[in-house]
């Protein structure tokens, strides 16, 4: 039995959607359990009162722009990272199915903005806070109806569509006019949405081949050995995440000093801690992108380098990025920033040995790097000399995470097609 | 002279796939049989130090691949079935690596790009290219210097008549100059009139014939035995 046209495109409309709410899901269960982590920490830290103060500057009344560009910013950074996990393999094999393009690319849409759940119940917390625990229902529901349109509208301004120059503006402007608080500025992100929507066409046909290698314009590639490269496109504009990432303690660590009378001792104290915590920081968000953008390449260890350089060369790409962070640190406290300095190269050592465990890991890279960073950075704020220590046992690092290049088992996701994480090049799109 | 000794590999725990072997491959062709998952990519990957052995060794000339990682790996060339090469490098760069580290000139790059016909593609990402470009590529890596052992993972899927015929004549070339070339591949016709010998991998233990029967007939017929997995004659 046929059903009629329309029912049946309804029907292969539901479908579709369906498997993308199940890929959205998805992801949204793998970030739920980190994101309620930090966010029990923070409030066990930070106590009620700031947490009831974030919530008002968040959705209160006296609330202002900022505060929308602050949740939008949040909202467009989760979108970020489901955005290639939802759209890898979407433009190739997809293709034939018998669902309109723009079907696709919607379908794909509201994967993604699923996919910011775990931020969108922690802003429903802190929204629900914010009007009285829902006592000012109207003020509530303007603020669910806010998220329901900041979401789609972050997720359509990072995923790849036809025509991405005329949609990102707009697709981010509804996405920041939406929290901005009131109805009006409601409004205009729904019709800004639906204008990003009409105009984005489907997705890219090169969503999953892959963009070619520009080596020229944007940001400019260093010269140097070719393993050193490869690792620069891997990572290259989640280079500033990872520096605006590794900024945040040391601006806290600023902030803390100068608007403080502290005894000389405390400032080291803080500058050790925050630049210590930065160079951590930024280690564990380069370590995870390598991870997952540069896994390990098989046949390259058929040719005659040594595991030791290939874990060198990481290393030293590693430890060179840090050094503007440890310039930072050396503005607040000189000898801080030495002794930041003397603890890099095992920090960076140790992050290329993380590296290398990435596959294994459902922590990947990142977890491993941010509990012995943070470990040493507590000791090496308490005790400077240590980071001395650390120096001397970086040639043990090095060797300890060539031991873990050597062990990797390359091709185990080739042959069997089954890792406890997934299949490592399904991330390696991001 | 490739040797395993006491070589044992799992992709699984408690699933070995080769148990403890013992093997020398001396220069010539050796023809590497076997159904589909008998291990016979496995034990290539162990050959070219793409994957370490969980007991025993593998040694290169007398360097151990995992101790003496350099110097093992001085006078190897490897063609994976599945050219997994960096997306995030150019053909170019990525022979530009290989001449670096064999210590051949940038032209020998070059040249073993117009052997293989990817001069004009040279400029483009490993992304842009096809399956069969892509095999090309490693091809074109295997080519540079003069490699004493050519580990060839099915060397002629994916490639044209022309392809092909220029690598059957690459290898005569090899086994000229006395390199130890292996080869895994479905496609005997070509290889067993070149083979010196063949092994086959089975409950992952090795078997091996050596020397192969002259006759050409009684020889191809003992291949496809070993290539379907049954009792070898």
């Amino acid at each position: 039995m046929s059903l009629s046209p329309p029912r049946e495109s309804r029907e292969r409309g539901l479908a579709l959607l369906r498997f993308h709410l199940h890929v959205g899901s998805r992801l949204a269960l793998r970030a739920l359990m980190p994101t309620v982590a930090a966010a029990v920490g923070g409030l066990f830290l930070l106590g009620d009162d700031f947490f009831i103060s974030f919530a008002r500057l968040l959705f209160g009344t006296g609330s202002t722009g900022g505060s929308g560009v602050l949740i939008a910013a949040a909202a467009v950074g989760f979108a970020s990272a489901a955005a290639p996990r939802v759209c890898r393999g979407l433009g190739g094999w997809m293709r034939h199915l018998p669902i309109h393009g723009r079907a696709q690319r919607r379908a794909a849409l509201v994967a993604i903005a699923v996919a910011q759940t775990p931020l969108l119940l922690g802003l429903i917390v802190f929204a629900w806070v914010a009007t009285d625990r829902g006592r000012h229902f109207g003020a509530f529901l303007v603020d669910l109806l806010a998220l329901a349109v900041c979401a789609p509208a972050a997720a359509l301004a990072v995923m790849p569509v036809e025509r991405p120059a005329a949609v990102r503006p707009l697709a981010l402007a509804a996405a920041v006019a939406a929290v901005s608080g009131g109805i009006l500025p409601l409004a205009a992100a729904a019709v800004l949405l639906l204008a990003a929507d009409a105009v984005a066409g489907e997705l890219p046909r090169h969503a999953t081949a892959g963009a070619p290698i520009h080596t020229g314009g944007g940001l400019r590639l260093p010269a140097g050995p070719v393993e050193l490269r490869i690792a620069w496109r891997a990572l290259k504009w989640r280079l500033l995440s990872a520096w605006t990432v590794g900024l945040l303690p040391l601006g806290a660590a600023f902030l803390f000093v100068t608007n403080n009378e502290l005894a000389p001792r405390h400032v080291r104290l803080a500058a050790l801690l925050g630049g210590a915590g930065a160079v951590v920081l930024l280690f564990a968000d380069l370590g995870e992108a390598l991870g997952v953008r540069r896994p390990a390449w098989p046949w390259a260890r058929s040719l005659p380098w040594s595991a030791d350089r290939r874990v060198r060369s990481d290393a030293a790409l590693l430890a060179a990025h840090a050094l503007p962070l440890i310039v930072v640190t050396a503005a607040i406290d000189l000898p801080a920033a030495a002794a930041v300095l003397a603890a890099t190269p095992w920090l960076a050592a140790r992050a290329a040995g993380a590296v290398r465990r990435a596959p294994e890991r459902l922590t990947g890279a990142s977890g491993e790097i941010l509990v012995e960073g943070f470990l040493l950075a507590a000791a090496v704020a308490l005790l400077p000399w240590l980071s001395l220590l650390a120096l001397a046992g970086t040639p043990w690092a090095v060797r300890a995470a060539a031991e873990r290049e050597r062990a990797q088992k390359v091709s185990r996701w080739l042959e069997l097609h089954h890792l406890a994480v997934g299949d490592p090049q399904s991330w390696s799109a991001g | 002279m490739i040797r395993f000794l006491q070589a044992a590999f799992a992709y699984r725990p408690g699933e070995p796939v080769l148990a403890g072997i013992d093997l020398e491959i001396p220069p010539g062709l050796t023809l590497l049989l076997g159904p589909n998952g008998c291990g016979k990519s496995t034990l290539l990957k162990l050959a070219s130090g793409v994957e370490r052995p969980d007991g025993g060794r593998v040694e290169i000339d007398g360097h151990d691949l995992w101790t003496d990682e350099v110097a093992a790996r001085r006078g190897l060339a490897y063609v994976p079935e599945q050219p997994d090469l960096t997306p995030y490098a150019t053909v170019r760069e990525i022979l530009g690596l290989v001449c670096r580290l064999r210590g051949e000139p940038r032209r020998a790059a070059e040249e073993a790009l117009d052997f293989v016909g990817l001069k004009d593609l040279a400029h483009r990402s490993v992304r842009e290219l096809s399956m069969g470009q892509r095999r090309r590529s490693v091809l074109a890596a295997a080519l540079i210097g003069t490699p004493r052992h050519v580990l060839l993972d099915e060397p002629l899927e994916a490639m044209d008549r022309g392809a092909r015929e220029s690598i059957l004549a690459w290898i005569d070339r090899l086994l000229a100059g006395d390199a130890t070339v292996v080869v895994v591949s479905h496609d005997l016709a070509p290889f067993a009139p070149r083979a010196h010998r063949a092994f086959t991998v089975r409950d992952g233990r090795c078997l091996r014939v050596d020397p192969l029967p002259g006759d050409p007939a009684e020889r191809l017929a003992l291949l496809e035995h070993m290539a379907r997995g049954e009792p070898i004659p």
